[in-house]
């Protein structure tokens, strides 16, 4: 087999493993993780059926996987955004903005959590600790000014984390048939800097 | 159909490990833009340390940042670790 054969070969196989994790997304979108199943996610793309375990070891793996992608994507918008020390407004204003482009998906994941794998489960919780962590390091910073309350920052972000996810998972009562995140999340975040001011 | 995902904006690099964001080089191990894991999970030289001392780590941070429990939170990072590249082996 010559190399441009296995290179190709390759990026085709790359390719088919991104069209399912796409598709997967898009059903778990309009049917949540419940309704994803291997066989309406390779239907989204397709694909035969088994197509999918060549990728995807067990819906298991591959819905961690789907999991994994929406943790990438947000992260990487938390960092674009990021200075080298942003004020807790800052950190704030980032994560909203991730939330609101992830809405959807983000609101189902929250929403399912109890009932997916542990690995996915812990995606989630990774990418919480990650806004915990800017949290901390930003309100260490203003703290020292004197411009905060003083407060446990596993509360402090605990708080933060539970209030937008109040908001995520009761979206359709907060804003139906729109984005809760851009209708609600400049006055959640109004509160939340009114609630830890000193 | 437009895609559910938002755009994507420009994919850092993370840990093989964990999957922590690596952006500045004290992120990477040793200091190093080019090592493939997190400071955390891989020593100075860029090996990873031993599977038990990363899953203590990531609990450990687990807990820290958002304060479940320590047995919870070593579970979600034996989890999380066995679904990382870095890991896939110990399968």
């Amino acid at each position: 087999m010559t190399n441009a054969t296995t290179s190709q070969r390759t990026l085709q196989r790359e390719s088919t493993r991104r069209q399912l994790v796409e598709a997967g997304l898009r059903v778990v979108a309009t049917s949540g993780f419940a309704g994803a199943t291997t066989a309406a996610i390779a239907q989204a793309t397709g694909k035969a059926h088994g197509t999918v375990f060549v990728h995807f070891r067990t819906r298991d793996v591959l819905v961690t996987e789907l999991v994994a992608e929406v943790g990438r994507v947000m992260s990487a918008r938390l960092n674009e955004l990021e200075t080298a020390e942003p004020t807790i407004a800052e950190v704030l204003t980032a994560h909203l903005t991730a939330l609101e482009e992830n809405e959807v998906l983000y609101a189902r994941l929250l929403c399912e959590a109890s009932t997916l794998p542990l690995a996915a489960r812990a995606q989630i919780f990774a990418l919480q600790s990650g806004i915990a962590w800017r949290l901390r390091g930003a309100y260490a910073r203003t703290r020292d000014g004197g411009g905060l309350r003083d407060i446990d920052p596993v509360t402090l972000s605990n708080v933060w984390i539970s209030l937008t996810n109040h908001y995520l998972m009761n979206r359709d009562l907060f804003a139906p048939d729109a984005s809760v995140i851009a209708q609600r999340g400049a006055d959640i975040k109004a509160q939340f800097l009114e609630l830890i001011k000193p | 159909m437009t895609s559910t995902l938002a755009p994507t904006p420009t994919l850092c690099r993370s840990c093989g490990s964990c999957g922590f964001p690596m952006t500045a080089p004290e992120d990477h191990a040793g200091g190093d833009m080019a090592a493939e894991y997190c400071g955390t999970c891989a020593e100075p030289s860029g090996k990873l340390k031993p599977f038990e001392v990363v899953v203590q780590a990531n609990a450990e941070y687990f807990v820290r940042e958002q304060g479940v429990s320590l047995s919870a939170a070593r579970e979600m990072a034996k989890a999380l670790l066995a679904s990382m590249p870095a890991w896939q082996v110990r399968r």
